[in-house]
Formats: structure tokens, C-alpha cells, sequence
């Protein structure tokens, strides 16, 4: 007869803050601030096409698809959706390491330059993608050993 | 305990610069103190890091002409013989492509290259001349042959196979329909194949229907095993020099088809039975559609838990997969029988086949795959299989060895079946009662009836009397008959109800307990100590009363119940009773529907038994999520309640208080209220005030819902003291306590919730009244685990929320409404603990296990969802958070209208959602209707109110909407008068407002909030305090924004040993700290020996961070060789600043240090030195500027230029710099608007560049510009700008010899004049 009802976070505060800052703080290094926001943005229209590329119906899909004239997207949509949860995931322990990747695979930069947007050192950029890699390809080999329905 | 993923990543990134295998393992077990999982994990990471996915070795997205396969693509040539046509395959060290081979052989091949720029790992070219030598080795029709070997041009292994042009073994099996003998021969060849590889000594160890392709050949089947990748030498046969798989923390294989010896980080012990489970699988997926471990599981399990799956799950027999498997009849049809017979096909031997192979020990598979293959030959010829049922004393020891909650759980059910059965014949005792109240009557009547005929006799004088006493004696005989009567009936309901109970009992018996005995006997032997791990119970039991169920249907009750509607109505009931227990609400809502539809017609609608029947079913439409439908029928069973004659109060309050909880759910709170007071006041009125602490608790939970938890306070108080004084033990007891805790929580008072807690706890933790995994300690544990997030102590918080999530996980309680609740409880922690990613995962998992059981729009559903999309924004997936806050947001419009709370909640997410997102139009929409929601709502009251008010004043806020600060002001202040100026989301709140106060350049109001933020924690946690250290943090960013930095200095200064302590050494915050110091006394010109040890220290500490030629530490070289310089030590100073200006100075960010080294030179007097470096830096910022707009440095530089070339008289150059810098300053002062702080170089510049053009004779120009330039500057230095004073006399100075040199002498004697006064001013 006892109804346990649960009762909503309080700290809806903290994450509004979050929120301010992620739009307050473009002031600071404009020109790793832009490539970022280029990482977040490329990301977001290759996962987007990617669910769609998945919610198409299957029918021998080419190897390589066209993005624009000169471009391609040549990893398949499950592949790139895994990477794409990875990242987020790896985000939350490793923002970093996980922008590395971001930039490195979105935007395809090469590991100095995404480095050097970020402000990290060589040396640094260099152990944190490959942390970033070793971590996605353990999430990438995990899902691919899976049955593809 | 969770690993840190910070110390995973450190021993991570050390281990992979020991190349060495044994000594890299040394160090792992070393540095992670004897922590396996922390091993685990890092050596799973190495494995990837030795064949790095080609996915993420490059971009996902190229330009065509270089594709990922590293410059290798169509057309090229391999060897001078093979031509690459089709990249057909992608392995982890390789790429497999369809080649034509030309020359002297010439056909098509399939090549398989390793990738160039993995080549350089031993590991991988030792795997792949494995996997080249194990193919070499054999010869076998369904193995893909090895054609050719070889190196390319850049001296990287490939060889060359048999091309197969086939399919996947599952999907040619599927596409071709095929049967399931056809099946068995198509597997026996692969058997045939694995039969081989195991006699030449190769364990393929990667089975699965990928590495199986089919090819057609003349319409004839023929499969071809291919990748021998993972392959490995039986012990004693070489296949390389090197040492393969036996290197430590190695997980070889595919989990879904790996056999449990194979699941272990270091299975150094696998033999060719590995393959033989692999088989077995392969089968199991061929019979039934599904992996033994379901796909699904997989993927929502972490690795470790998968391997752990691997090595413990039950599989369920195929043919019991296929009978529960969703998608059956596609299996069927594929297999070209209909799905009753597809599972009689497989029942039985073929079930026992696929086990045998599936065994868990290796003894008991099959010893070769041509052994498997025989006994499936021996099945489809009809003769009795090698393989067979488990026998029972095997199958009583398994099901020991598995687990003993589930046993006791098991017979938990089955006791409250036999339970129900007895207790809820309502009547029987109703009667009972009634029996003995007509009884006492009619003795009654007797004993009446005796006296007057006594006195009759005695006083014959009073025959009148007597006589009138005798007819009232006849008339009480007479209503004592009629009462008898009465009874008679009744008794007769007992008599019938009794006869009920025992057929029913009779029934279930029958059906239910004989075949339960294997239980009976599994629990009695686990009673005697032994113990273990999982499965199947409850579906178990639940098959039990399927067949209990499938007797009822409506074409056999003819037979099973001819003329006993009342018994039948009766099981019916108990059985639906008991589905629900088991969550089985679909099951359960059938079997009442037809049990209330059998006791209507046999009593009649009113009738108590048929109430208690409806009251059940009313029970699941609630738990469907059915509401109305729940009200409808609870509203009739009170109706009935309250006509009848003999009303039962406890089924009327029943009836009432359930409605309450329905109208509660649908969010009708004030409706809730009001019938929860009415049962409270019905138990009142009967004098049972200590049975009505249920109704209480429920009143309680309404009132906090409603926002006006200190009502509900009292409630929960009074119903916890009776608990604990009428049955201290009970559940329920420990239910109202952990509620009044909450709810004290929720109210701030922590101290008092933390008392109530630990009052639950102790009783909870009490092994003798509590199992450790009882769903009451659990959720104990999960208010616990809450209170420890709130107050930062993550490792407690954690550890709990681990050990909840392992019971919930468990097989028999995962996907009970218990479990997934107490799993959304586990989300809202993580989300609390700020780690986003696991309540994502974790709410998911919720969420959907919700929709299937209790159905989309159930409220439990959706507040799992609301979480779920909480989650989801914070981990930067703000759309998808969106989409979801938008359909809660419509389900709760159209079906909870009246909880306008709730909606107000899920509009404030989708608004911040919005914000997140950048939509700021649709964000304020959102929010302005979550405030809207809660109009009646006082700010100061409804915490869900200030929520609104306050998101919508970030929101205003963010718009430039002047409105939103009032708003947040308003939000601080309800917070700081409702929880107290000390609580954490107060704090929060007082520290964002803070934030907004200092962006809009109110610095006092957010330092002065700063200052209370700061205080408070100050107060509650000490100085020593991470949160309190945060605080005195933000104040001095604060007050350093405000420009008062010798506070902000103070701050640092005070704290600096506490805030290096805190961040660690050579976090950056520390390093800027330091450097804030050091930087700070360097221009006050105070404590020199402290700034150069700073500077020093700093060098050091970005040195070992970054690296010598880090830009960061060249940044410390330089201010440290600067320091020096000042102090007169250019020895040792010189020398620093020229290393940072030569390592650095093609580094944007370190322009600056070319003015220091400038200013150095200039200082020795070695004004050559310094102009070469002005020159290098020019060039090299010239360079950088080509692409973008110049910069104040730039234009700095160009005067340097042009002031040296004055000197050297070199005009045309000068006039040439002058003029850039002066284009340059003046477009500065045109974007930054920064007119007053440059205006004096603009000046200072124009008066250089006259004098340039005066060089050139271009005197009229020449003039024009220095008079201006004198006149901007006498202006500035009149409006106190301290750089124009200084630079006038210069520009006069100028003027002076332009005048002389053109011979207009009065001009310049005037200007002379000027100087001398302005000399004068600036003497005294």
C-alpha cells in the first residue's frame, strides 16, 4: 500500500550553470574555441547522417559515400555511431583526451594540430590520442564482434 | 569498487613505453598495488592499442583520392602480380581485397595486406605470419585455401587466398529458407573443416557465422571457413618463433561465441574443445535465431561483465528459446515450418545435442567436432543420439550450484499462492461470524422462551400475562427461527465456499506443487549449506502457472470444471492474483477479466467475492498504467461498499485508499488528499487510529508531491511513531521512516534525516531480519547513497550504488518494477555525482525495461524518461535530450493534465535542453510555460516553483532580457528563506547568480555573493575544504576580474600552499596561481627573491608537464630570464631569454618574448642585437599575417622598424613601416573602439612618419603630420594620459628640427618655448 515515489534531483541549478558557461565562454581562445565548436558541429552532421544512413533500408551499401564533391565518409554508419557513444563516453572521464579524438576524427585534424587548438603540447596530444584510440578501438572491436542484425 | 580512469589511462600511457612483454607485465601488476580490475582494464587497453581499429586510425572523413587504407585503393598494384580491385574485409591488423593476379597465373584472388603502419608492432606480424602458416598448412574443401606469400614494395607481409564468393553462414541459411536438416548437413561440413584445422594442430579459436562464408556451387551449398587470424599452435607444434597468445591479458575471440574458458584475461589453457563450444553455438544459432547469450545483453553489459557472462550464464534450452523467443515466426518460416513444430523439431534430442556442445566444463562436450558431427548424423538417420537429458541428481546439483535467493524466492511464490488461496475465501470467515452470532441468538431465544413458560406455569393467576408472554415468547421462537434460517444460508455460503477452497486447493496442487517438487527438494538441500550463483526461477514458477493457467482455458473448463463456475472464478482469480506478483500483468489481467465476469453471473455484481475479484483487476489496469480505468472500478467497488447491507470497512477503506493512489498517480493530488483524510478518519471513527499509518504514509506522499512537504512531515511522523510502537520489525515501519526521512531531506534538515536513516539502517543491515540483497535494504541503501552524493562523499556513494546495481542486475531481478525502480533511483545519484555517462546507461536500461513492462505512458516510464533525458543533456546530447523531454512533455499533456508539477518539471528540462542547444526562442517558450504551469504556486513554498523562476532568469538572462535578474534575485532568496542561506543549492544558485552579476559587470553585487558563498562553506566545512577552497577560488578570479588584484594577490597568497595541496602540484590551476603571484610581484616590483624562485619553480613544474620547449615553459624561461635582466643579472638572464625567443618565436603566443629580449639588448646597449630580433620578429609576424588581420603586435613591431631606420636616416623604409603601422593602429582603434588607450600611439606614430617624409623632402605632408600628431598628444596629455606626457616632448622635439631644417626660425622658436614650459611643468 506504501508508494515510494522518487524525488526529482535538486541540483537542476548546477547544470543551468553548465549551460551559462558553455554559452558564455566563447571569449576566451578564438581560434580553439572555433575549431572546437567546427569538431562539435562536424560530429553532430556525421552522426546525423550516419542514423540516417542506418535507418535507410539496407541494400548493399556502398563501401564509400559521397558527403560533398571531394569528400567521403569512409567508415560505416554502426562504426561511426560507436565512435560517437564512445567519445561521450570517454568525455566524461577524459575531456581532453576525448576532444583530441573529436577533432583528430571529425574534423581530421592531425594530432599536433588538434593539439595545438587545444592548447596542449605535443608530447601531451600525442599520449592522449593515443589513450583516445586504444579506448575507442576497445569500444569499436567490443561492438564489432557482435552479430550485425 | 569503480576504477579511476585517470590512473587507468596513467598506467596506460607508462606500460606502452615498455615494449617488452613479461617486464611491461611486471610493471602493471607492480604500479596497480595487486588492483586486478585495474590490470584488467589496462591490459584491455594495450590489446587495442596493438591493432588500433582502422577507424579511428584515421579521419571518417577523406578525400577520395586517399581513402583509409593507407595509400593503398583500387588499382594498385601488390608485388608486381596482383592488382587490388575491391576492398571486400577489414580485420584488426589487416585489409582483405579482391585482387586479380597477372602474369604467368592469372586469376582472382582474395589479398590480405597488413596494414603499413601497424607493421612496425612484432605482435602483429608474428599474428599474421601465424595466420599465414596455419593456412598454409592445411588443405581442406571448406577451408579457404592459401594460394601465394609474399612481401610488398614496402616490405610489408601479405599473402594470397582462395577468393570466396559467399555469404555469411547465418544470412545464406535465412535468405535460402533453409530447413532445418538442410542446416544440420550445411554445419556438419564445418565440422568436417574444424575436424581438420584440430589435426593439424589448429585451434581457429574465432568461430562464428562471419568467419563461415557459403558459396553456391551448381546450386549445391558449400561452406568455406576463413580467418584464421586468432588461430593458435596446439602446445608442442610452433607456428611461429615467436610467443603468440601466450602473452599475458590477451582476450582472444568474440565474446558471443567464445567459450567460458576463453573469457578469462590470460586464458593460457585452450584447447580445440574452445572451438567445439564455438560449434555449439554456432548451432544454437542456426536452430533458434539467437546466440545462448542474447545479443541484446551483450551490449548493454561493460566488458567485464560481458566476459563474466561468457563464463556463468545459463543458457535456456533452444527449444525453450524459440518457444519465447518475440520474433518466432520469421525463425519458423525461415526454417519452413510452422512455429509449433519448429519447437517440437528442435525439443528433445536436438535441444540435447546443442547442450552437450554448450557445456560449461569441458569434459562433458563433445571430444571432436567430428564426434558432433556424427551425432547429428546419427539424429537425422533416426538413431539414438550420443547426447542426453541431464540427469536428475546432475540437474538438482546445478541448480544448487546456482543460487539460493532464487530457490527460497521460488518457494516464496508458491507459499503465497497456497496462502492466497486460504486467506482470501472471503466468506468463510464473514460467515463464521455470523454463524456464531445467530447461535448465541437462538440460545438467546431458548432460554426466553424457557422463563415465560416457567412463569406461566408458576402464576396461573396471571394467565392475561402469561398468555402475553407466551405470544412474545412465540414471536421471539419465531424470529429466532426466521434468524436460523438466516444462518442456514450462510452456513450453506460456508458450506459452498469451503468446498471451493478445497478444489481449488485440490487444483493447484495438482498442477502447481507435484511439478514444483524438483524445487521443493533444491531448496530443502540448499537449506543444508550450499550455495551459488543465478537463473531462471521465476520463469520457472511462471511456467507453472502457464500450464496451471492453460487448464483453464476456455475450451477445457468444460471438462476440467463442468457446473463449478465458482471454483473456476476462484482459480481464475488466485492465479491472476499471483501473475501479478510476478509482474505478469498481461497474463494476470486476462484471467481476472474472466474470473470477475464467472462470480458476477454465479453471485451477482455486488457480492463481496466479486468486489475482491474486480479490486484485483483494477490493481493491474493501475500497474498498466491504465488509469481511468483503475478509477472506474475502485469507484464502483466503494459504491458497492457503501450500499450494502453488511459493508466490510476494511474492503471500503481499501477501495478508497486505492483510488487515492490512482488519482495520486494521474496527478489529481487534491482529489488524493481528500480521500486519504476520509480513510483516516474512518479508521478514527472506529477507534483504530494505530491501523491507519498506511493511510497516513499516503497521505504524506501526497502532500510532498503536492509541494507542501512540512504538512507531510507531521504525518509521517505520527505514522512512524505508531509503527515503531506497534510492530517495530515491520517493513512498513522502516518504509514511513525512510519517507520522513526523505522528506526532512528534501527540507534540508539533514542532520534529522541522517538520525531517521541510521534508525532503517540498523535494521536493514541486521543479517537476521534482512537478506543483504532484500529490495527494502536496497532501497535503503539507495537514500544512502543519495545523502553520501549531497555531501561529496563519492567513494561511499559509489561503492553502494555498485553494490545495488549488481543485485538489480541479477537474472531474477532484472526487469521486476522493484529493480528498475531502485535502478532510475541509481541514475538520479550518478546524475548528482556528475557522472553522466553511467546514468545514461543506467536510466536507459530503466527506461525501456519500464515501456515494455508497464507500458509507454506509464508515470513510471516517464519519470524514468525525464531522468534519462536529464542525463542526456549533460553529456552534451542535447538534441537527443530534447526529442525525449518533448515526448514526456506530450504523454503527460494528454494523460496527466492535472499534475501540473510534474509538467512544469519536464518543460524546465526541455527548456535548459533548449539552452544547451543554443535555441534560445524555444527555450524561453519552454520555460516561460514551466513557470506558467505554476502560477498559483508560492516562490516561497514550492521548490519545484523556484526551480521554474530560476531557469527562466537564466534563461532571460542569456537573452539580454533585463528581466531575467530579478528573477534569479528572486529564486536566491526564496532558496536562501526555504532551505537556509547554507545549503548547497542555494550556494549553487547564489554562485551562478554571482557569475551573471559579474558578466554584467555588477562586479561589487557578485563579489559581495562571491564573499557569502565563501563564507558559508568557511563556516560548515572548514578552511581546508575542497568546496571551500572552490569558493575562496571564484572570489579571487572575482576580485581579479574587478581589477582588485591585490585582494585577488591576498587570496592566492593566503591559500597558495592549500590550493597546490588541492589541485596537485602541477595542475594548471596551480600553475596559474603561481604564475598570477609571480607575474603580480614582478609589476609591483616587490619580494625579487620570491618572484625569481616562482619563476623557477614554475619553469621546473611546466618543464616535467609540458616538456622543455613547451610554449608554457618557454613562457616561465623568458619572465624568469626578464626577472633576472631587471635585476641586473643579465648573465644569467640574457641566456634564458634568447632560448625562449629561438625555440619559441615561430609560436604565436610567444611573440611578446621578442619585446623582452628587445628591451634586454636595448638596456645592454647593444642596439644591433635588438634590431635583428625586431627584423626576425616582424618577419616571422608578417608571415603569420598573411592570412590573418594584423595585430596591436604588429603594428608595435613596425614602429620599432621604423624608429631604427630613422636613426639609421634609411627615409624611404621607415616612411614604408611608419605608414603600415599607422593603417594598422588606426583600424585597431576602429574594431576595438579602444580610442583613449591608443590614440597616443596613433600620434606618436604620425610624428615618426613626418619626420620620415620630411627625410624625403615631402615637407608639406611632413608638417601637417607632426602638427597633428602634437596636437592629439597634447590633448591626451591634458586629459592625464600618462603615455601622451611622455612622448610630447619627443614630437615637439621633431617639430623643432623640421622647423630649423626648413629655416622657419619664429615656428621654431615658438615651439621651443613650449618645450621649456612643458619641461617646467614637469620639474616641480
Amino acid at each position: 500500500m506504501t508508494l515510494e515515489r522518487s524525488d526529482h534531483t535538486l541540483d537542476a541549478t548546477a547544470l543551468v550553470h553548465e549551460a551559462y558557461l558553455r554559452l558564455g565562454a566563447a571569449t576566451f581562445s578564438t581560434k580553439s574555441g572555433f575549431i572546437r565548436a567546427a569538431g562539435v558541429a562536424m560530429q553532430r552532421i556525421l552522426v546525423d547522417h550516419a542514423r540516417q544512413r542506418r535507418a535507410a533500408k539496407r541494400t548493399g551499401t556502398p563501401a564509400h559515400e559521397a558527403l560533398h564533391a571531394d569528400r567521403v565518409i569512409v567508415t560505416d554508419p554502426d562504426t561511426l555511431l560507436t565512435i560517437d557513444e564512445a567519445i561521450a563516453k570517454l568525455a566524461a572521464t577524459d575531456a581532453a583526451a576525448a576532444e583530441i579524438a573529436r577533432l583528430r576524427l571529425f574534423v581530421g585534424l592531425s594530432v599536433e594540430e588538434a593539439g595545438d587548438a587545444l592548447g596542449l603540447s605535443r608530447a601531451s596530444a600525442y599520449r592522449d590520442w593515443t589513450y583516445a584510440r586504444a579506448v575507442l578501438t576497445a569500444a569499436l572491436t567490443f561492438e564489432e564482434n557482435l552479430p550485425k542484425s | 569498487m569503480p576504477i579511476d580512469q585517470h590512473r587507468v589511462k596513467e598506467l596506460f600511457v607508462a606500460a606502452i613505453e615498455i615494449s617488452d612483454i613479461p617486464s611491461r607485465d611486471a610493471f602493471l601488476v607492480r604500479a596497480s598495488a595487486g588492483d586486478p580490475e585495474l590490470v584488467k582494464q589496462v591490459r584491455a587497453l594495450l590489446q587495442a592499442h596493438a591493432a588500433p581499429h582502422p577507424a579511428v586510425n584515421a579521419p571518417v572523413v577523406a578525400s577520395e583520392l586517399t581513402t583509409a587504407h593507407d595509400g593503398v585503393g583500387p588499382g594498385t598494384i601488390v608485388a608486381n602480380k596482383y592488382k587490388l580491385l575491391q576492398h571486400i574485409g577489414e580485420g584488426g591488423m589487416g585489409s582483405v581485397w579482391m585482387a586479380d593476379q597477372f602474369g604467368e597465373v592469372k586469376r582472382r584472388v582474395a589479398l590480405k595486406l597488413i596494414h603499413s603502419d601497424r607493421g612496425s608492432s612484432k605482435t602483429i606480424l608474428a599474428r599474421f605470419e601465424a595466420e599465414r602458416q596455419a593456412i598454409a598448412l592445411m588443405d581442406h574443401p571448406h577451408i579457404a585455401k592459401l594460394l601465394d606469400a609474399g612481401t610488398t614494395d614496402a616490405g610489408m607481409p601479405f599473402f594470397a587466398m582462395e577468393l570466396v564468393k559467399g555469404v555469411r553462414l547465418t544470412q545464406y541459411c535465412d535468405d535460402h529458407k533453409l530447413s532445418v536438416p538442410e542446416r544440420l548437413m550445411l554445419f556438419q561440413q564445418i565440422c568436417s573443416a574444424v575436424q581438420h584445422a584440430h589435426q593439424k594442430g589448429i585451434i581457429h579459436r574465432d568461430l562464428k557465422p562471419s568467419n563461415v562464408l557459403v558459396e553456391s556451387h551448381d546450386g549445391k551449398a558449400v561452406t568455406k571457413v576463413i580467418d584464421f587470424g586468432l588461430a593458435k599452435a596446439i602446445t608442442g607444434q610452433q607456428l611461429t618463433e615467436h610467443t603468440l597468445f601466450t602473452a599475458l591479458g590477451q582476450v582472444a575471440g568474440t565474446p558471443l561465441y567464445m567459450a567460458p574458458e576463453q573469457a578469462a584475461f590470460n586464458a593460457l589453457d585452450i584447447d580445440t574443445r574452445a572451438d567445439i563450444y564455438s560449434l555449439g553455438v554456432i548451432l544454437y544459432e542456426l536452430l533458434t535465431g539467437s546466440t545462448p547469450i542474447e545479443r541484446v545483453r551483450i551490449k548493454q553489459a561493460a566488458f567485464d561483465e560481458i566476459l563474466r557472462l561468457v563464463r556463468e550464464s545459463e543458457p535456456p534450452i533452444p527449444s525453450k528459446r524459440l518457444s519465447t523467443t518475440t520474433a518466432e515466426p520469421n525463425i519458423a518460416v525461415n526454417r519452413q515450418l510452422e512455429p509449433a513444430k519448429l519447437g517440437r523439431f528442435v525439443k528433445g534430442e536436438l535441444d540435447w545435442i546443442v547442450m552437450k556442445a554448450l557445456a560449461k566444463e569441458r569434459d562433458r562436450r563433445y571430444e571432436s567436432a567430428s564426434s558432433f558431427a556424427k551425432d547429428i548424423e546419427r539424429f537425422l538417420s533416426n538413431e539414438p543420439v550420443l547426447a542426453g537429458p541431464p540427469s536428475a541428481s546432475y540437474k538438482i546439483r546445478k541448480f544448487m550450484h546456482r543460487n539460493r535467493p532464487q530457490v527460497v524466492a521460488a518457494a516464496v511464490v508458491l507459499v503465497a499462492l497456497i496462502g492466497s488461496v486460504i486467506g482470501t475465501t472471503w466468506g468463510l470467515i464473514e460467515a463464521r461470524r455470523q454463524e456464531h452470532i445467530a447461535q448465541a441468538e437462538s440460545i438467546e431465544k431458548d432460554k426466553a422462551r424457557q422463563e415465560a413458560i416457567e412463569r406461566a406455569d408458576g402464576e396461573q393467576k396471571e394467565k392475561l400475562h402469561a398468555q402475553r408472554e407466551q405470544q412474545r415468547a412465540e414471536k421471539a421462537e419465531k424470529e429466532a427461527k426466521d434468524r436460523l434460517d438466516q444462518v442456514n444460508v450462510q452456513k450453506q455460503r460456508v458450506e459452498e465456499e469451503k468446498q471451493i477452497a478445497q478444489a481449488v486447493r485440490n487444483f493447484l496442487h495438482a498442477k502447481l506443487l507435484r511439478q514444483a517438487d524438483v524445487w521443493v527438494q533444491a531448496d530443502a538441500l540448499a537449506r543444508s549449506g550450499d550455495l551459488l550463483t543465478s537463473v531462471d526461477q521465476n520463469i520457472t514458477v511462471r511456467e507453472l502457472l502457464r500450464r496451471a493457467a492453460d487448464e483453464l482455458a476456455p475450451e477445457k473448463t468444460e471438462t476440467n470444471f463442468a457446473n463449478q463456475p465458482k471454483v473456476q472464478a476462484e482459480i481464475l482469480r488466485t492465479i491472476g492474483a499471483t501473475y501479478i506478483a510476478l509482474n505478469d500483468f498481461h497474463a494476470a489481467a486476462d484471467l481476472l477479466q474472466r474470473s470477475v465476469d464467472l462470480f458476477e453471473k454465479s453471485y451477482s455484481p455486488d457480492d463481496p467475492a466479486t468486489l475482491v475479484a474486480l479490486e484485483s483487476q483494477a490493481r493491474v489496469f493501475e500497474l498498466t498504467g491504465k488509469l481511468s480505468r483503475a478509477i472506474e472500478i475502485y469507484k464502483r467497488v466503494r459504491d458497492a461498499c457503501a450500499k450494502s447491507t453488511t459493508p466490510d470497512p476494511d474492503l471500503t477503506r481499501k477501495a478508497i485508499n486505492n483510488l487515492g493512489l490512482a488519482y495520486l498517480q494521474l496527478g489529481q493530488f487534491d482529489d488524493a488528499i481528500a480521500l486519504f483524510h476520509l480513510v483516516l478518519k474512518s479508521y478514527e471513527e472506529a477507534g483504530l487510529r494505530d491501523s491507519s499509518t498506511a493511510a497516513m504514509n499516503n497521505l504524506g506522499v501526497a502532500l510532498v508531491v503536492k509541494g507542501r512537504p512540512r504538512d507531510a512531515k507531521r504525518y509521517f511522523e505520527e505514522a512512524s511513531a505508531i509503527d515503531e510502537r506497534v510492530h517495530p520489525q515491520h517493513p512498513q515501519t522502516f518504509d514511513t521512516l525512510r519517507n520522513l526521512a526523505k522528506t526532512e531531506f528534501l527540507l534540508g534538515e539533514r542532520a534529522q534525516a541522517k538520525t531517521h536513516m541510521n534508525r532503517v539502517r540498523a535494521a536493514h543491515g541486521n543479517p537476521k531480519l534482512f537478506d543483504a540483497d532484500h529490495p527494502e535494504v536496497l532501497r535503503t541503501q539507495s537514500i544512502v547513497a543519495r545523502m553520501a552524493a549531497d555531501d561529496g562523499d563519492e567513494a561511499t556513494a559509489m561503492r553502494l550504488l555498485k553494490l545495488i546495481q549488481d543485485a538489480c542486475q541479477r537474472p531474477f531481478s532484472q526487469g521486476q518494477p522493484d529493480a528498475v525502480q531502485l535502478m532510475v533511483s541509481v541514475g538520479e545519484t550518478y546524475l548528482t555525482l556528475g557522472r553522466h555517462a553511467e546514468a545514461v546507461a543506467v536510466l536507459r536500461q530503466a527506461r525501456d525495461s519500464n515501456k515494455e513492462t508497464l507500458g509507454p505512458d506509464h508515470p513510471r516510464t516517464l519519470g524514468a524518461g525525464y531522468l534519462l533525458a536529464e542525463a542526456l543533456r549533460r553529456t552534451d546530447r542535447a538534441d537527443d535530450a530534447i526529442a525525449l523531454f518533448n515526448e514526456i512533455r506530450i504523454a503527460r499533456e494528454k494523460h496527466f493534465p492535472a499534475d501540473r508539477r510534474t509538467l512544469s518539471e519536464v518543460l524546465r528540462g526541455l527548456g535548459t535542453s533548449y539552452l544547451v542547444a543554443h535555441r534560445l526562442p524555444e527555450a524561453l517558450a519552454s520555460l516561460e510555460a514551466a513557470r506558467k504551469c505554476l502560477d498559483n504556486s508560492d516562490d516561497a513554498e514550492d521548490i519545484v516553483a523556484i526551480r521554474a523562476t530560476y531557469c527562466l532568469g537564466v534563461a532571460y538572462t542569456l537573452a539580454g532580457k533585463p528581466e531575467g535578474v530579478p528573477l534569479l534575485e528572486r529564486a536566491v532568496n526564496s532558496l536562501t528563506s526555504k532551505l537556509g542561506s547554507e545549503q548547497p543549492a542555494t550556494l549553487a544558485a547564489m554562485n551562478d547568480l554571482a557569475l551573471v552579476y559579474a558578466r554584467l559587470g555588477k562586479t561589487a553585487d557578485a563579489a559581495a555573493l562571491y564573499l557569502q558563498v565563501r563564507d558559508a562553506f568557511l563556516k560548515l566545512r572548514g578552511e581546508d575544504d575542497p568546496r571551500t577552497l572552490k569558493a575562496e577560488w571564484d572570489l579571487a578570479m572575482c576580485y581579479r576580474g574587478m581589477g582588485r588584484v591585490p585582494d585577488a594577490m591576498a587570496i592566492f597568497e593566503r591559500h597558495q600552499q592549500r590550493f597546490e595541496a588541492s589541485f596537485g602540484k602541477d595542475h594548471e590551476n596551480t600553475l596559474f596561481l603561481l604564475n598570477e603571484l609571480a607575474m603580480y610581484y614582478l609589476k609591483m616590483k616587490q619580494k625579487k627573491d620570491e618572484t625569481r624562485r616562482l619563476f623557477g619553480e614554475l619553469v621546473t613544474r611546466m618543464q616535467a608537464k609540458y616538456g622543455r620547449d613547451d610554449y608554457r615553459t618557454l613562457s616561465e624561461l623568458a619572465n624568469l630570464g626578464h626577472c633576472h635582466c631587471q635585476d641586473q643579472q643579465s648573465n644569467v638572464g640574457l641566456p634564458l631569454l634568447v632560448e625562449a625567443y629561438d625555440k619559441g618565436k615561430s609560436d604565436a603566443r610567444l611573440a611578446w618574448v621578442a619585446d623582452l629580449l628587445i628591451d634586454a639588448y636595448a638596456e645592454l646597449k647593444r642596439p644591433e642585437n635588438a634590431t635583428k630580433v625586431a627584423h626576425e620578429a616582424l618577419q616571422i609576424q608578417m608571415q603569420r599575417q598573411k592570412s590573418a588581420p594584423g595585430s596591436p603586435q604588429m603594428a608595435i613591431y613596425l614602429v620599432a622598424i621604423g624608429n631604427r631606420s630613422l636613426e639609421q636616416k634609411r627615409w624611404i623604409q621607415a616612411a614604408e613601416a611608419l605608414r603600415e603601422s599607422l593603417a594598422l593602429h588606426e583600424k585597431l582603434v576602429m574594431d576595438s573602439g579602444a580610442t583613449k588607450i591608443v590614440n597616443w600611439q596613433v600620434c606618436t606614430v604620425k610624428s615618426m612618419l613626418g619626420e620620415a617624409l620630411a627625410g624625403q623632402t615631402k615637407f608639406v605632408d611632413a608638417e601637417l603630420l607632426m602638427l597633428a600628431a602634437v596636437e592629439g598628444l597634447q590633448r591626451d596629455a591634458k586629459a592625464g594620459v600618462e603615455d601622451a606626457k611622455r612622448n610630447l616632448p619627443a614630437a615637439i622635439g621633431r617639430l623643432i628640427s623640421f622647423y630649423v631644417a626648413t629655416d622657419k626660425k619664429d615656428q621654431a622658436e615658438r615651439w621651443r618655448r613650449d618645450l621649456a614650459n612643458l619641461a617646467g611643468e614637469r620639474k616641480p
